[in-house]
C-alpha cells in the first residue's frame, strides 16, 4: 500500500513541470478542442490518471498566454472550443525542448538508464 | 438549473456539485471556469455518443475523474512562470542564490569590525589627550 503511494507520488512529480508541455506538443501540428485533447493525453495513463485534472492545467496554459481558444461549431453537436498554440506556446516549448534533453541526459547519465 | 432536466442532466449536475464541493476553498473565478470547463467536456462528449444512456454517461464521468483529484489538481494551481524566449536564462542556482544571501552578512561583520575599531581610537585618545593636553595649556 505504501508502495503504491510512493509509486502515486512519484509519477505526479514526475509530471508536475513536464505534462504542460505534452499538452504544448499536442497542439503544435493543429488545434484540437477538449475532448479530443484530454482523450489523447490521458490514453495510455502515463501521462495523467484522469481527462479531468488536465482542465486545471489548460486554464493554466491560457493564463500564461500559451494556449488561445476558438468556439467551433459542430455537425455533431454542441459547439466545441478548439485549443492553439500561440506564439508564446512555440516559443516555450522550443525552449523545453533543450532544456528537457540536457536535464534527461542528466539524469540517465547519474541514475544508470542510458539507452545503449 | 435546466427546467427540462432529465435523469441523465441530473447525474451531470450532481457530479458538477461534487466537483464545486471539493474546490470550495479555491476562488470563486477559478472554481466557476472549472465548472464550465467540465460542463463543456460533458456537453461535447455526449454529443458524440451513438446512444445516450446512462451507462455511456457514467463513462464520460469516469474518465473525468475523482472530484478530489481534480480539485487537487486546480488547487496545484501554481503559476507558470511567464512564457520565456528560447535563451531565456535558468533561475539563478542554488549555489549563487546562498553567495547573494551571505554577502550582506560578512559585510556587516566586517563593518562590525571597523566601528569597533574605531570606538577603540577614539576612546584611546580621548583619555590620552586631556592627560598631555592639560598640563601644558596652550599660551
Amino acid at each position: 500500500m505504501r508502495d503504491m503511494e510512493e509509486r502515486v507520488g512519484l509519477a505526479s512529480a514526475l509530471r508536475r513541470g513536464t505534462l504542460e508541455f505534452c499538452v504544448l506538443a499536442m497542439l503544435e501540428s493543429e488545434p484540437r478542442y477538449g475532448v479530443e485533447l484530454v482523450g489523447r493525453l490521458a490514453a495510455d495513463g502515463t501521462l495523467t490518471t484522469s481527462e479531468g485534472t488536465l482542465y486545471p492545467l489548460l486554464s493554466r496554459l491560457r493564463r500564461a498566454g500559451w494556449v488561445t481558444t476558438t468556439w467551433e461549431e459542430s455537425r455533431t453537436g454542441p459547439p466545441r472550443r478548439y485549443y492553439g498554440l500561440t506564439d508564446s506556446g512555440k516559443a516555450a516549448l522550443t525552449n523545453f525542448r533543450s532544456e528537457w534533453v540536457v536535464f534527461r541526459d542528466a539524469v540517465d547519465r547519474t541514475v544508470g538508464t542510458e539507452r545503449t | 438549473m435546466i427546467q427540462s432536466a432529465g435523469p441523465l442532466d441530473r447525474i451531470v449536475e450532481d457530479y458538477l456539485a461534487a466537483v464545486a464541493r471539493a474546490c470550495q476553498d479555491l476562488p470563486a473565478g477559478r472554481r466557476e471556469e472549472l465548472i464550465s470547463d467540465l460542463r463543456e467536456h460533458i456537453a461535447v462528449a455526449r454529443g458524440e455518443l451513438a446512444s445516450p444512456t446512462e451507462a455511456a454517461l457514467r463513462t464520460i464521468l469516469d474518465r473525468l475523474g475523482d472530484p478530489a483529484a481534480i480539485a487537487h489538481e486546480a488547487r496545484m494551481g501554481e503559476p507558470i512562470p511567464s512564457a520565456p524566449g528560447p535563451t531565456a536564462p535558468l533561475t539563478p542556482s542554488p549555489l549563487s542564490r546562498s553567495g547573494g544571501s551571505q554577502a550582506p552578512l560578512i559585510l556587516a561583520i566586517v563593518l562590525g569590525f571597523a566601528l569597533a575599531l574605531i570606538i577603540l581610537v577614539i576612546g584611546v585618545v580621548a583619555m590620552i589627550q586631556p592627560a598631555s593636553v592639560s598640563p601644558h595649556p596652550a599660551p
